[in-house]
């Protein structure tokens, strides 16, 4: 290291003090490293000069060519926002079936075919007896009816939902199956009938 | 009040505000150039610290000075893009050496990729452009 006078070395560290300032947001490390590149780059340019000891001036002109010290506080990534660490709530997407309108869809599907079943299963155990006979073909028709409904209103809400291929098959069945387990006997009815 | 007869003063604060995104958009055009530039000046041979200034600032244009050229070098060895190491010099002061890492070497290769594409795109729209003294 060259020998500095009193005043150039006071005006090298006020200068590196400065910097020192200027870049206080980053790293201990970024700062040793900066601080250490300024000095040996102040003593490159210093060992080109043919004086033993280095004056005010010759100090001044090295360290008016390494610009103002706040210059470097102002390079790209020098102080990171740091970033708030809080969960946000994922916003709606009509990307899923609401699962109470998935739920309705398998309900309608399931009172299809259970009152389908109920229905034959009462007929097969009493055959004869008429009146279990009507009120499970009202108990019937009520459960295909709901069925319909049900199926009717997952339906319309699962609508615009982009993954509905499931529910929508089971809201279609719970509707299609109740029309024709109700409209084939009517048609046979109405065929037979008017023989 | 004075008036300026050749700049309305309802000119001036677009003109002022002109100016100022057009010094905001050249200085941050610079401070990306000048990492892609140290890192290709790296990518061909290990540098010290006082020489990638020297021969940044030598590149008219560029205005590289070593305010700029530290701190971003020390971004990038936080970055874990180079590192440094001291050597002694039989001339002088002992100097700090910087060299790519291998994740370095393949940053600066996707960077050199991305820089000719949109170097090819914006020559294109510049094509109508006169008088430039570009190509």
């Amino acid at each position: 290291m060259k020998p500095r006078t009193a005043e150039a070395a006071r005006l090298e560290a006020d200068y590196l003090a400065r910097v020192k300032v200027a870049i206080a947001g980053r790293e201990a490390s970024e700062i040793d490293e900066i601080i250490g590149s300024l000095r040996e780059h102040i003593e490159e340019e210093l060992s080109e000069t043919d004086d033993d000891r280095v004056g005010l001036v010759q100090m001044a002109n090295v360290l008016e060519q390494l610009g103002p010290p706040e210059a470097y506080g102002q390079e790209e990534g020098a102080t990171p926002v740091p970033v708030p660490n809080t969960k946000v709530a994922p916003a709606p997407t009509t990307d899923q079936i609401d699962p109470r309108y998935s739920r309705l869809a398998i309900a309608a599907a399931i009172c299809f075919p259970a009152g389908f079943f109920v229905y034959a299963l009462v007929v097969a155990l009493a055959p004869n007896n008429g009146e279990s006979g009507a009120a499970c073909g009202v108990a019937l028709l009520v459960s295909q009816l709901t069925a319909m409904a049900l199926g009717i209103a997952a339906l319309v809400n699962i609508r615009n939902a982009r993954q509905k291929m499931r529910g929508r098959f089971l809201a279609w069945f719970a509707i299609a199956g109740p029309v024709l387990l109700l409209v084939l006997p009517g048609l046979l009815w109405f065929t037979y009938s008017s023989r | 009040m004075q008036y300026d007869i050749a700049t309305r003063d309802s000119d001036r604060p677009a003109q002022q505000f002109l100016a100022m995104t057009d010094s905001k958009w050249l200085s941050q055009v610079k401070r990306g150039l000048l990492e892609l530039c140290v890192l290709n000046l790296l990518n061909q041979e290990g540098m010290y610290g006082y020489q990638i200034v020297k021969r940044l600032m030598s590149v008219p244009g560029l205005v590289a000075g070593a305010g700029t050229v530290y701190p971003l070098l020390a971004r990038l060895k936080r970055e874990e893009l180079l590192t440094s190491s001291l050597e002694e010099s039989p001339q002088g002061p002992a100097r700090r050496t910087y060299v790519l890492t291998a994740a370095g070497r393949r940053h600066i290769r996707s960077l050199n990729e991305t820089w000719r594409e949109i170097a090819e795109a914006v020559e294109e729209f510049m094509a109508g452009d006169n008088h430039s003294s570009y190509r």
